[in-house]
Formats: C-alpha cells, sequence, structure tokens
C-alpha cells in the first residue's frame, strides 16, 4: 500500500506539472462561447439558462477528459522511456494503480472545479434545482474514469499516440454505433446484437444525457445511477485485465 | 562464497541480431567485478537482464537465487542501480527524489544520505533539472546506496563524466562500498575506472565471455609478445602454443597475448617458435583490452 501511496503521490505531482492541461485550457476558454452566446455579454438571466449552463459543464468536462485521456496516455509510456522506474522494487500493478489513483484524483479535481464553476454560474441566473447535476457530475467521474483505466495499462505496449487512439476507439465506436442502431440508420440484425451485447461489456456504454443536460430541472431516482456505477465496474475489470496481461511482459524500454 | 549473481548459458538477440551468445559466470558475494567491452558487446544487455529490464532468451539467470522476472520486487529491494543515461525520477527536487525513494525500500540509511550530499556538495533543494551530468550521477548514486543494497549494479557509471568529476564519482563509490562489503557489477569501457574499482574483470567480446580472471592476475600473468612475421609466417603456429589467448596482425608482426608465469611463457614462447630473443612484455590494462578485443589494424588500413 505504501508504495501504491508513493506512486499515486508522484503521479499527482507529475499531472500537474505537464502540458497535458493544454486542451483543458483551450476547451474552457470556448465554454465561454456558449455564455456569451447565450446571456450576452451583459450576461443576462433568460429561460435558456439551464441548457447554457449545461452546455458550459459539459465544454468543462470535455476538456478535463481529453487532458486525463493525454495524462493516462503518456505516464507509463514516460515511465518506459526513462526506465528507471522498472528498476525500483515496485511491481507494475503498483505502478499502474498508483498512477490511476494520482491520474483520477487529479481529474476528479479538475471536473468537481469545473461543476463548482457551473453551480456558482446556476445560482447566479436563479435556476433553484440541482439534483439531475448531479447526475451529470458521476456521469463525467465514471467517463473520465474509464478512459484513465484503458490509457494508464495500454502505456505499457503503446505509444502515447496509438494508446490515445485505441482507447478513444474502443469507448467511442460502441458509443457511435449505439447511436446509429437508436436511430435506425443500422437495422442489420447481426450489427444490432452485436451492439446490444457491446452496450453491456464495452466499458464506457453509459447514458451520457445527464452530463449533456446537467442543470436541467429533473428529477433522479436511485436506479440512475445503476449505469454509473455499471460503467465504472466493468472498468476496473478492464483495468485488471490489461494490467495481469502487462505484468509478465518484457517491456520495450526505448520506444 | 555464495553466489549473487549468476548467468547461465544466457543468450540474448534483438530484431535476430545476437547480442548476448550462452554467457555465464557469477558474482560472489562481496565480489566487484568489472563487466569490459566494446561498445556493443552486450554489457548493458547483461545488467538489464540482471535488474529484469529485459529477459534473457534463453538460459537462467539468478539473482540472490531469485529470478529477476519472477520476483521483481523482492529481488529489486535488494539491488541499487545507476544507469548511464542517468534519469532520476521521483521529484522535481533532490529532496523530493529522497523521499520518493526513501518511500520505496524498507531500509534507508540517514547517515549515509548525509555523507554523500555533503561529499558532493549537493543541496537538497535543488532543481534536478538544473543538475549537471556529473551531479545527476552523483544524486543517482545516493538513490543507489542508501538502502544498503546487496548487490550495486553500475552501468557504465561514470560515462560522460570530465576525468575530475569521473575520479569523485569512482572514488566515492569505492568509499561507501568497500566499508559494506556490497557485491558490485560494473560495466566501462574505461580501464582506468576498472583498475580504480578492482577485483575481478569480465571480459565481453560480441556477446560471449572472452576472459574472466582477477584483475592482479592480468597484470601479473598477461604478456604481449611482438614476433615479426617474417620468423613466424603462418598465425596458426602462435594459436598453439599454450596459454594463447588471441593472435593478431598489426602491419609485419604478430602480437600474441598468452597468460601464464613470467618465466613459463618465456619457455613456452622459445619452444613453439624456435628461437629466443622474441620481445614479450607485461602491457597496461588498456593494451591488453585492445590486443584481446580489438581489430586487426592491417585489415583496418585496407
Amino acid at each position: 500500500m505504501k508504495r501504491i501511496w508513493m506512486m499515486t503521490v508522484l503521479s499527482i505531482k507529475d499531472s500537474l506539472r505537464t502540458k497535458a492541461w493544454i486542451p483543458f485550457f483551450i476547451m474552457s476558454v470556448l465554454a465561454w462561447f456558449p455564455m456569451l452566446i447565450g446571456f450576452g455579454y451583459q450576461m443576462r438571466p433568460n429561460s435558456f439558462a439551464d441548457n447554457i449552463i449545461s452546455n458550459y459543464f459539459q465544454f468543462l468536462s470535455l476538456g478535463i477528459w481529453f487532458s486525463g485521456l493525454i495524462l493516462g496516455a503518456t505516464s507509463v509510456f514516460m515511465e518506459r522511456r526513462a526506465s528507471l522506474m522498472f528498476t525500483l522494487p515496485i511491481s507494475r500493478t503498483e505502478l499502474a494503480v498508483g498512477k490511476l489513483l494520482g491520474t483520477q484524483i487529479v481529474v476528479g479535481a479538475g471536473l468537481l472545479v469545473g461543476y463548482l464553476i457551473s453551480l456558482a454560474f446556476a445560482v447566479h441566473f436563479g435556476l433553484s434545482r440541482f439534483t439531475y447535476s448531479h447526475l451529470g457530475l458521476a456521469t463525467a467521474f465514471s467517463l473520465s474514469f474509464t478512459y484513465i483505466c484503458l490509457s494508464i495499462p495500454l502505456g505499457f505496449w503503446l505509444s502515447p499516440i496509438w494508446t490515445i487512439l485505441t482507447t478513444y476507439l474502443v469507448i467511442e465506436a460502441p458509443w457511435t454505433l449505439q447511436a446509429l442502431v437508436s436511430e435506425g440508420w443500422i437495422t442489420n440484425n447481426w450489427i444490432v446484437g452485436l451492439n446490444a451485447l457491446l452496450q453491456k461489456v464495452a466499458p464506457g456504454q453509459l447514458d451520457r444525457v445527464p452530463m449533456a443536460k446537467a442543470f436541467y430541472n429533473k428529477y433522479v431516482f436511485v436506479g440512475d445511477y445503476t449505469g454509473v456505477a455499471r460503467n465504472a465496474m466493468i472498468a476496473i475489470i478492464v483495468f485488471m485485465l490489461l494490467v495481469s496481461l502487462a505484468r509478465n511482459k518484457e517491456l520495450s524500454l526505448k520506444s | 562464497m555464495s553466489s549473487v549473481l549468476e548467468y547461465v548459458g544466457v543468450s540474448r538477440s534483438f530484431k535476430g541480431v545476437p547480442a548476448l551468445r550462452d554467457v555465464s559466470f557469477s558474482v560472489g558475494e562481496g565480489e566487484v567485478v568489472g563487466l569490459i567491452g566494446r561498445n556493443g558487446a552486450g554489457k548493458t544487455t547483461l545488467i538489464n537482464i540482471a535488474i529484469g529490464l529485459l529477459y534473457p532468451g534463453s538460459g537462467d539467470v539468478r539473482v540472490f537465487g531469485l529470478s529477476p522476472t519472477g520476483n521483481p520486487v523482492a529481488v529489486k529491494a535488494r539491488i541499487g542501480y545507476v544507469s548511464e543515461e542517468g534519469h532520476l525520477r521521483g521529484g522535481r527536487t533532490i529532496r523530493e527524489l529522497i523521499a520518493f525513494h526513501r518511500g520505496l525500500f524498507d531500509v534507508w540509511d540517514d547517515k549515509v544520505e548525509r555523507e554523500i550530499l555533503d561529499r558532493f556538495g549537493l543541496s537538497v533543494n535543488a532543481r534536478i533539472s538544473r543538475l549537471s551530468k556529473g551531479q545527476r550521477r552523483q544524486v543517482g548514486l545516493l538513490c543507489a546506496v542508501c538502502h544498503r543494497p546487496d548487490l550495486l549494479l553500475l552501468d557504465e557509471p561514470a560515462s560522460g563524466l570530465d576525468p575530475a568529476a569521473r575520479r569523485e564519482f569512482l572514488e566515492a563509490a569505492i568509499l561507501l562500498l568497500n566499508r559494506e562489503g556490497t557485491t558490485i557489477l560494473f560495466s566501462s569501457h574505461q580501464m582506468t575506472d576498472v583498475e580504480r574499482l578492482g577485483g575481478r574483470i569480465v571480459l565481453l567480446d560480441d556477446g560471449k565471455v572472452k576472459l574472466d580472471r582477477e584483475l592482479d592476475r592480468v597484470r601479473e600473468e598477461m604478456f604481449v609478445a611482438i614476433v615479426p612475421r617474417s620468423s613466424v609466417p603462418d598465425a596458426g603456429t602462435l594459436e598453439k602454443i599454450p596459454g594463447c589467448l588471441r593472435v593478431r596482425s598489426v602491419r609485419d608482426e604478430w602480437h600474441v597475448v598468452v597468460e601464464g608465469a613470467d618465466e613459463d611463457v618465456h619457455q613456452r614462447l622459445k619452444s613453439s617458435i624456435g628461437h629466443n630473443g622474441i620481445p614479450c612484455v607485461r602491457m597496461p590494462l588498456e593494451e591488453i583490452f585492445i590486443e584481446l578485443v580489438g581489430g586487426t589494424r592491417n585489415k583496418e588500413i585496407a
């Protein structure tokens, strides 16, 4: 546990010192466009405040996801390049778990800050019910966790660019397929069956509407959190599987 | 003397190119072994296999009787490692780096830490990114020895350093390690480093062990005879001399490396060549190294 904690702390420090936050800063700037378009430069309240602030939150979340994905994709690769970490008494499992925790803490903190800023705007513009936004935040947490759970162990094999592409494809391809099937654009039985299976087992397949409409005045039931929890569980299983595959393999140290 | 590190028939290739061929030798407890050889001889590969960074293609490696890939944490907890690249991971400043390493090991010797910091005049607040190459190696040494390792692996630890920094580094290593009786395997192609650290040498050439001797024995019992081609036209005759390690063609001469006691070597040369008067001298280690692994100068010129 001590070694995992040392790795977590190092990972937090590394995460805060990299340029991986550039996508987040870009999205933070872009997030002001829906705000300015929606509320005007004088920032006057209007009846679309829930939609505008939800968009703002979604922009921030996307920025944090991308940053989290870059952080995850570069973390193990960086160690492979320096190779020194693999000469120290820390197992690959401890290394990956420490990096997962460290990166998730930083990304989670970023999401929380983004949520609190959005919440402050929501209060300022007169919105009063925020139960749905809690589900939106949980959805954002779960998705970012999925991205990190995949990208960190993939770093044992792949370069950052391939890790990012693979992670993105594994999570987004089934999600896109689901969108196409649900819109009726794909009707082939075999593909529809595959889609049904992927929705059950592939990581990152959860309802993303709560994040897109986080500050809408909607009711939430406890059961709505099931998808969030199930996705997190799948992400953990995939993470463990990938780490166990990397445990006894010679690493390519100088990529 | 029990064996701390043991290579048994280790071979390893990279993309079909052999880097190590059937390497076997062991390092006993408290021994200091210098791994020497030309660039690309397989020194770093051997050290990387010992620490589990690389896996042997065939053969077996045992460190403290364990497989470094099967029991990585247990093995690495008892090893100190300083790399040629001088990478340092674990913090932005020396203080953070020490804290990180201290957290990974069960034992940490504050006295040794203080001693190294004082000896090299390092400040714990110094930023790693602003350290010179020599200082990075010094910090690397600090991280490698403060947990009192039973085996220290130094992969070309002083390469790229200026002579003064080189001497400072090696003297510190000797001082710290001789005192503790730590087993050391270090690689180098600098014979002065090897002579300074002492002990035993294992000479690698083209991935194979060419020589495995005590350093004192190399100094005392290695001779180079310079035989004119006019007196012995065929190298085969010289290769048959008992104790002959290599015959090298240099212009119109043969350079013959022969191992044995002083009187004995002269006698063997005389009986093989048939006459006296062949210059046969002890050479500095560097010259012996060149004679053993150097190319044929005639061919190079051609």
